[in-house]
C-alpha cells in the first residue's frame, strides 16, 4: 500500500477542519454596534434559527431580516433597558436535527438571553427540550403546531395565532355575519386537518349548531366527488374546509364541475404556496383566514410599519418580518419591565404582557404561552384577496 | 343519496377506473413478457403528465401532440428500462428486478422533482371547464373525452393481441419463451415492444389525467399502487381482468367513499381487494393454478 505524504494527510485535516467549521453554520449578523458605543450594559444576544437554505429558505430569510430590523431599530433607540440587542443567527435547512445543533451553540456558546425560530414546526419542537433544560426564553414568532405550546415547557412564548383563533373566527362569521345555519365541515385527515376538524366542531357545537356532514378526506386523494355530493345533498349553505392548498385548489375546481355554488370558508394551509395559481377563478367567492398582518391591511399601523421596513429593506414585508419582528419587540418590552436580564425574571415579565400592540395584532400570553390574538378572514375577487371588515 | 348522486359517483368511478385499467394493462403485458412487476408503473405516468404539461403548457403544441409526446416520452423510458434492467436480470429471481423497479421508482421521482419542482403544476382544461348536464349528472366534457381516449387505446390492445402478427406473436413469447424462440420469434424484440407498450399506456394514462387532476412529481405512488391492485383484482396476466379490475375498483372505492365512509374510502378499496382475493386467490379472471 502507498503511503500517504505528510503533505496529502495535512492538507486533508485542513480540509476536514474547514468543512466542520463550515458544518456549524451562521454567524453573528447585523445589528451589533450600531450605536452601542454609548451603553456600558452588557448586550443581550437572541439566537435567531431557522431554514436559510433549502426549500423553506424564503420563511426563514424573513424570519431573521424582520428581527434583525427590530433590533436595529431598538438599538438606535438606545436599547432596550440600556442593553444593546445582538442577533446570531444558524440555518437549519429545514431540518429538525440540525435545529438542535445550532441550538445547542446558540445555548453553550454564544450564551443567548433568548432564542427565537423557527417557521418549521417540527424544527421548534425538536428543541423544546433543550429550552428546557437550559431555561432559556422561547421566542416562536410562527411555528403553529399546537403542540408547541401543549409540552409543558414554561419558557416558550408563541406569537403567531393558532388554529383555534382562526377557527373561532371562521366559524363565527359563517353563523353571525353570514347567517347561515346549515354548516358542512370538509378536513384532510392529516394531524393539522384533524386538528382543525375537532376545533371547528367544537366551535359549532358551542354556539349550538351541528355540522350537517363532516367528510374527511386522505392526503393521497385527488378525486372529491364523494365527498362533495354528500355535502350537496346535506343541504349545507357553508363549507369548513380545513386542509392542504393543492387538494383545496383541486377541491374547488371539483365543486366547479359540479356546478356547486356552495360558500367555502378555508383554514389558513388552504391560501398558501401557489394556491391562487392553481385554482384560478375556482376560487373567487371563497373566504379564507389569514394571520393577523397582511400587506392589504390599509389601517396606518401596517401602513406605517410596511413603507419603513421597505425603506430599509427594499421589499414589502410578510407575515414572517411582522411575527419575528413582534417577538423581538415584546422581547425588549419584558426586559425593560423586569429591570434586568435574568432568565427568570425576563419569563415572568414576557408571562405578564397583556394587550401588547404588535404590528400583527395585539399579544395576550396564556399560561400556555400562547400569545397572538388577531386573525384577519379575506373574500377572494378576480383572482386577489380583500380583507374583510 | 339520489339517484342522479349515484349516478354522477359512478361517471367519476369510472372516469378514474379507465385510467386505472391503463395502467393495470400496462403491469399485465409487462408481467406476459417477463414476468416482471414494475413498480416504476406509477411514476411512468407521472413521467407522461410532465412530459404533456411542458408539450401543452412550455411549448404551446395542440393537444393530439401532447400525446404523442406523453406516449413516446413514456415508452423510451420503458425501453430504457428494458435495456438497463428487465434484460439483464432476466433468469433471475424475481425479487431482484422488483428491488430494481423500486430504485427506478425512486430516480425518476428525483429527477422529476429536479426538473418540474415539488410543487403542484396546473394544466389547463383541455375543453372548457363548462360542465354538460346529462340526466342530471354534471360532467366536463373533456371527461368523457378522455373516457372515449382511454376505451380506444384499450380496445386496440385487444385487437392488437387478437389478430396482428406481432400481437400473436408476444402471446406465444408469454405462453413460451423456449418455444417462441424455437418459432423464429425474435424474443428479445418482444420484450423490448412490451416495455414500450406498457410504458407508453401508463404514459397516455398521465396525459389524460394532467387536466383532471393537477400535475405533481407524486403523483405516481398512489396511481401505480391502484393500478396494481386493479391487475391483481382483475387477475395478473390477463387482459380482460385488468380492465374489470381498474373500472371495478374505480366504481367500488366512489361507491364505497359515499355509501361508507369517505375517510376511509382507500382503506375500503384495498379491504374489497383482500376479500377478493380471499375468495378467488388468482383474481377475478386469472387462471387458477
Amino acid at each position: 500500500m502507498r503511503r500517504i505524504s505528510g503533505i496529502t494527510l495535512a492538507g486533508t485535516v485542513a480540509l476536514a477542519a474547514s468543512l466542520l467549521l463550515a458544518g456549524c453554520g451562521g454567524a453573528a449578523s447585523g445589528s451589533q454596534g450600531n450605536g452601542a458605543s454609548a451603553s456600558s450594559k452588557a448586550p443581550i444576544t437572541i439566537g435567531v434559527f431557522g431554514p436559510l437554505s433549502g426549500s423553506l429558505a424564503v420563511a426563514g430569510q424573513h424570519q431573521l431580516d424582520g428581527a434583525t430590523y427590530a433590533a436595529d431599530l431598538i438599538n438606535a433607540k438606545g436599547g432596550a433597558d440600556g442593553h444593546q440587542i445582538r442577533i446570531v443567527s444558524g440555518d437549519t435547512q429545514g431540518v429538525p436535527a440540525d435545529a438542535t445543533s445550532v441550538v445547542n451553540r446558540f445555548i453553550y456558546q454564544d450564551h443567548v438571553t433568548a432564542l427565537l425560530g423557527s417557521p418549521n414546526s417540527p424544527e421548534v419542537l425538536a428543541i423544546l427540550n433543550l429550552d428546557k433544560k437550559a431555561k432559556v426564553v422561547l421566542l416562536d414568532p410562527s411555528g403553529v403546531a399546537m403542540a408547541i405550546t401543549q409540552s409543558g415547557d414554561p419558557y416558550v412564548f408563541r406569537i403567531v395565532a393558532t388554529d383555534k383563533i382562526f377557527s373561532q373566527k371562521l366559524v363565527d362569521y359563517a353563523l353571525q355575519t353570514l347567517k347561515f345555519k346549515k354548516i358542512a365541515v370538509l378536513y384532510d385527515t392529516s394531524d393539522y386537518g384533524q386538528g382543525g376538524e375537532q376545533l371547528v366542531t367544537a366551535e359549532l357545537k358551542a354556539a349550538g349548531v351541528q355540522p350537517v356532514t363532516v367528510q374527511g378526506y386522505n392526503d393521497n386523494t385527488n378525486d372529491f366527488t364523494s365527498q362533495l355530493l354528500a355535502i350537496k345533498n346535506a343541504g349545507a349553505q357553508a363549507i369548513i374546509l380545513w386542509g392542504l392548498y393543492t387538494q383545496g385548489a383541486e377541491i374547488l375546481h371539483q365543486m366547479q364541475t359540479l356546478g356547486m355554488h356552495t360558500q367555502v370558508l378555508a383554514s389558513t394551509g388552504v391560501t398558501i404556496g401557489n394556491f391562487f395559481q392553481l385554482a384560478g377563478s375556482a376560487a373567487n367567492g371563497m373566504i379564507g383566514a389569514t394571520a393577523g398582518y397582511s400587506p392589504l391591511r390599509t389601517d396606518a399601523t401596517a401602513q406605517n410599519f410596511i413603507h419603513a421596513f421597505q425603506a430599509k429593506m427594499h421589499y414589502v414585508p410578510d407575515l414572517n418580518d411582522v411575527l419575528a419582528y413582534d417577538a423581538v419587540n415584546v422581547l425588549a418590552k419584558a426586559v425593560e419591565t423586569a429591570h434586568s436580564t435574568n432568565e427568570a425574571k425576563i419569563r415572568a415579565a414576557l408571562a405578564g404582557i397583556q394587550n401588547y400592540p404588535g404590528v400583527g395584532g395585539p399579544i395576550t400570553f396564556q399560561k400556555n404561552g400562547d400569545g397572538g390574538t388577531a386573525a384577519l378572514l379575506f373574500r377572494v375577487e378576480n383572482g386577489k384577496e380583500q380583507l374583510l371588515p | 343519496m339520489t339517484a342522479s348522486s349515484l349516478a354522477q359517483v359512478i361517471v367519476a368511478g369510472i372516469a378514474m377506473g379507465a385510467i386505472y385499467t391503463l395502467m393495470a394493462l400496462g403491469f399485465t403485458i409487462l408481467f406476459n413478457a417477463m414476468g416482471v412487476i414494475n413498480f416504476a408503473q406509477g411514476d411512468i405516468l407521472m413521467l407522461g403528465a410532465v412530459f404533456g404539461y411542458t408539450a401543452y403548457v412550455q411549448w404551446h403544441l395542440d393537444f393530439f401532440l401532447t400525446f404523442v409526446v406523453g406516449a413516446l416520452g413514456a415508452a423510451a423510458v420503458g425501453l430504457l428500462m428494458n435495456w438497463l434492467i428487465f434484460r439483464p436480470l432476466l433468469g433471475h429471481p424475481p425479487l431482484n428486478s422488483v428491488i430494481a423497479t423500486i430504485g427506478a421508482s425512486i430516480l425518476i421521482r428525483a429527477v422529476g422533482l429536479i426538473v418540474w419542482g415539488s410543487q403542484a403544476l396546473y394544466f389547463p382544461p383541455v375543453m372548457g371547464s363548462q360542465p354538460l348536464n346529462i340526466f342530471g349528472v354534471s360532467i366536463l366534457p373533456y371527461y368523457l373525452w378522455a373516457l372515449v381516449i382511454a376505451l380506444l387505446c384499450i380496445a386496440a390492445m385487444q385487437a392488437f393481441f387478437r389478430y396482428t402478427r406481432t400481437g400473436k406473436a408476444m402471446r406465444a413469447t408469454a405462453q413460451s419463451r423456449d418455444a417462441a424462440a424455437l418459432q423464429g420469434i425474435p424474443v428479445q424484440r418482444m420484450d423490448a415492444l412490451a416495455s414500450a407498450i406498457s410504458a407508453g399506456l401508463s404514459g397516455i394514462g398521465g396525459v389524460l389525467v394532467a387536466p383532471i387532476f393537477f400535475v405533481q412529481t407524486s403523483m405516481g405512488a398512489l396511481a401505480g399502487l391502484k393500478g396494481f391492485a386493479a391487475a391483481v383484482f382483475g387477475g395478473l396476466g390477463s387482459i380482460p381482468g385488468a380492465i374489470l379490475g381498474g373500472v371495478g375498483l374505480g366504481v367500488a372505492e366512489n361507491l364505497s367513499a359515499t355509501l361508507i365512509s369517505s375517510t376511509y374510502r382507500d382503506a375500503v378499496a384495498f379491504v374489497i381487494l383482500l376479500v377478493i382475493l380471499f375468495w378467488r386467490p388468482s383474481g377475478l379472471l386469472g387462471r387458477s393454478k
